[in-house]
């Protein structure tokens, strides 16, 4: 089921063209069966009006585009070069097999984007060539250079220029459009030589044709035709359709004359000698056919003899369209100076990001911490994140170049010093002195801490002590005691050693 | 029924393109009248437990007939500024409130054309509003219970749009 929707504001576009269209179509149909039956000739008229149904809706189509077009040239200003331009288009579109149907949108983007109709049918050809030789399709093309035109370069990333996206951001169109060419030049002139290319400079030329005529049909027109030449083949078409297009024109006053001549007003007529409708229609009919002739045949500009033809431009006109130019001039000189100005401060940028990414700020802060001072890239490193953080760009540059330096120079001493062979022990070849007799000289004595003088802690000769308690040695009076003690039962276990209670002396 | 305001779409895209402020402004000012609208229209849907329980979404292995969810229902009910391809006849809506997902057109519809009856219909809570193509339960509800004051609300809109963009062209 199709979505729900309540339209609120509606605007009704576009079918009234076409209604009108098959309106007409219709009374055609009419007229024309009308008159075959009143000729008697049974004609089957579906293919003709199915024909015609085709061209009406094709060239409905194809003025659209024209006016178009037609809008935006005049609205800057130089309505009088529309048949300069429409005549550009259509030459480009014989000789290169691009549809003027393609050609008239991309002409109107690059006309609106660059304001110079010199350098709209310039890109309009260099479009074409990038196109064949791309793959890229036509109008997207044309999209693409009307925007790098102005700048925007992401859409020529797809044209594999051999350059990078940061690269591509900084180049000017100049650049942009030069590197295109030498790439992309001549393309559609190689292209055209191909089957494919020459059956799409037919199908241009023959339109549908081409879906119907097949390989062989192709190859046996151009050959049989115009001996293998397709340019030839194409003029050849071209003539054959404005020969086509005269007959029809005639055909059809041919019948419109018939009508009136058979119908009842007219036979009336002829009875009266002083009616002279029949001379009256005839003559309407004729001039009628005449005007048409000469719309269909009539150059949109060039010289009839020595008469122009066409819209041409007045002096002030002429200088208004140099005005134009030279504006259009300005206006590319004045982005192609803010695309100057963008390069530089892309510059400043990538200088500064370059300058951040070289900062190792945790080794920084971790060398700092262990050694309790820096070093000189350490030092450089935090004047430089000082001067990151001001802004500073000159200073960071200048910054960064030293801290590059300064690496590189720590990295040689590293490596010196990895190289530099084992040092020898410089006191390989000292042999210590023999030293004196600790009593042979009285400078080895002398008084130190809370020994008497000529005591020496650890070197001296032992001391005996002896320690009396009430007149007898210690170890006997303790032995006394205990052997008392033992016979008043009142300590058993003398000498146990690691018993309980027991008291051992060594 | 819609109404017809030639020129509409140019307006829009002149506004777009040569007055951006005032595109933005003439937009919010409509959105500020579909806005309730579009609110209202999603509260009249059924939630998950309100619906009829087959018809909630739930796991099955051959599922042709759409299945309801609330959230999914309610997030495709909303509003369109920007003009529709036009239809056979050359018609194109260029403000518009719309009911985008499949389940939550059948909640608007089911009973439109047979009344309510059966056993799946009559399941619904809300009431059919309106009369023939323009009666639902949720949106078209809400369009007839707001009595045409979106319309005209967007019509003074782009009518302002146009007076002040004249006006500034002159």
């Amino acid at each position: 089921m199709a979505e729900l929707r309540i339209p609120i504001i509606v605007e009704n576009k576009g079918k009234k063209a076409f209604k009108e269209t098959d309106k007409a179509i219709t009374g055609l149909t009419k007229n024309f069966k009308k008159l075959a039956g009143a000729a008697g000739i049974g004609l089957s008229t579906a293919a003709v009006i199915n024909f015609g149904k085709k061209a009406a809706a094709a060239f409905i189509a194809d003025e659209k585009a024209a006016r178009q077009l037609a809008i935006a040239v005049k609205n800057l200003g130089i309505a009088f070069e529309t048949p300069r331009i429409e005549s550009f288009i259509s030459d480009l579109s014989m000789a290169t097999g691009v549809a003027d149907d393609q050609l008239r949108p991309a002409m109107q983007k690059l006309l609106t984007t660059t304001g110079s109709v010199t350098k709209a049918q310039e890109l309009l050809s260099q479009a074409i060539d990038i196109s064949a030789g791309s793959g890229v399709a036509f109008e997207t093309v044309a999209q693409d250079l009307a925007s790098a035109y102005v700048g925007q370069t992401r859409g020529i990333r797809k044209y594999n220029l051999g350059i990078t996206q940061a690269e591509l951001k900084t180049m000017k169109f100049a650049d942009i459009q030069e590197r295109l060419n030498k790439q992309f030049s001549g393309a559609n002139a190689e292209y055209l030589t191909t089957y494919a290319g020459k059956l799409q400079l037919i199908s241009t030329a023959a339109g549908e044709a081409s879906e119907k005529i097949g390989k062989s049909l192709v190859e046996s027109l151009v050959s049989v035709f115009a001996a293998g030449d397709t340019t030839r083949f194409v003029e050849q078409i071209d003539e054959l359709a404005t020969k086509i297009a005269n007959v029809v024109n005639s055909v059809v006053f041919g019948f419109k004359k018939l009508y009136i001549l058979t119908s009842d007003r007219a036979i009336l007529a002829s009875f009266n000698p002083f009616d002279d409708y029949e001379k009256n229609a005839l003559a309407a009919i004729e001039a009628a056919e005449k005007a048409a002739k000469f719309r269909l045949g009539a150059p949109s500009m060039g010289y009839q003899g020595s008469r122009p033809i066409g819209i041409y431009a007045t002096p002030a006109q002429q200088a208004a369209a140099k005005k134009l130019e030279a504006d259009a001039a300005r206006r590319a000189r004045e982005l192609a100076s803010s695309q100057a100005k963008q390069l530089a401060e892309q510059k400043k940028k990538l200088a500064l990001e370059k300058a951040s990414k070289t900062l190792e700020l945790d080794r920084i802060n971790l060398t700092a911490a262990l050694k309790g001072k820096i070093s000189e890239t350490d030092r450089i490193s935090l004047q430089l994140q000082l001067a990151l953080l001001d802004k500073n760009d000159s200073l960071a540059t200048k910054l960064s170049a030293e801290l590059e330096a300064a690496t590189k120079r720590q990295q040689t001493l590293n490596a010196a010093l990895l190289a530099t062979p084992e040092a020898p022990n410089p006191y390989r070849n000292w042999v210590p002195p023999a030293l004196q007799s600790m009593y042979d000289s009285q400078q080895y004595f002398g008084p130190q801490g809370g020994l008497g003088a000529g005591v020496v802690a650890g070197v001296n000769p032992p001391v005996n002590v002896q320690v009396v308690i009430d007149g007898k040695e210690v170890a006997s009076a303790v032995t006394d005691v205990q052997v008392n003690q033992s016979l008043s039962g009142t300590f058993s276990d003398v000498n146990r050693v690691a018993a309980r209670g027991s008291v051992g002396i060594r | 029924m819609p109404t017809e305001l030639k020129g509409a779409t140019n307006l829009r895209k002149a506004l777009k393109k040569f007055s951006p402020d005032l595109d933005k402004e003439t937009r919010d000012e409509m959105v500020g009248f579909l806005k309730p609208l579009v609110k209202k229209a999603r509260g009249f849907l059924p939630s998950n437990a309100e619906a009829p329980s087959g018809f909630v979404k739930h796991e099955v292995k051959t599922a042709k007939f759409p299945m309801y969810d609330a959230t999914e229902a309610r997030r495709g009910i909303g509003y369109k500024l920007t003009p529709t391809k036009p239809n056979r006849q050359g018609w194109s809506s260029t403000v518009s409130i719309h009911n985008k997902t499949a389940a939550g057109a059948i909640v608007e519809t089911a009973g439109r054309k047979s009344g309510i009856t059966g056993k799946f219909t009559p399941r619904f809570q809300g009431q059919l509003i309106g009369s023939g193509k323009m009666s639902g339960r949720a949106m078209f509800r809400a369009y007839k219970e707001d009595e045409g004051k979106a319309r005209v609300g967007v019509i003074r809109a782009l009518e302002k749009a146009a007076a002040k963009f004249n006006g500034k062209a002159a």
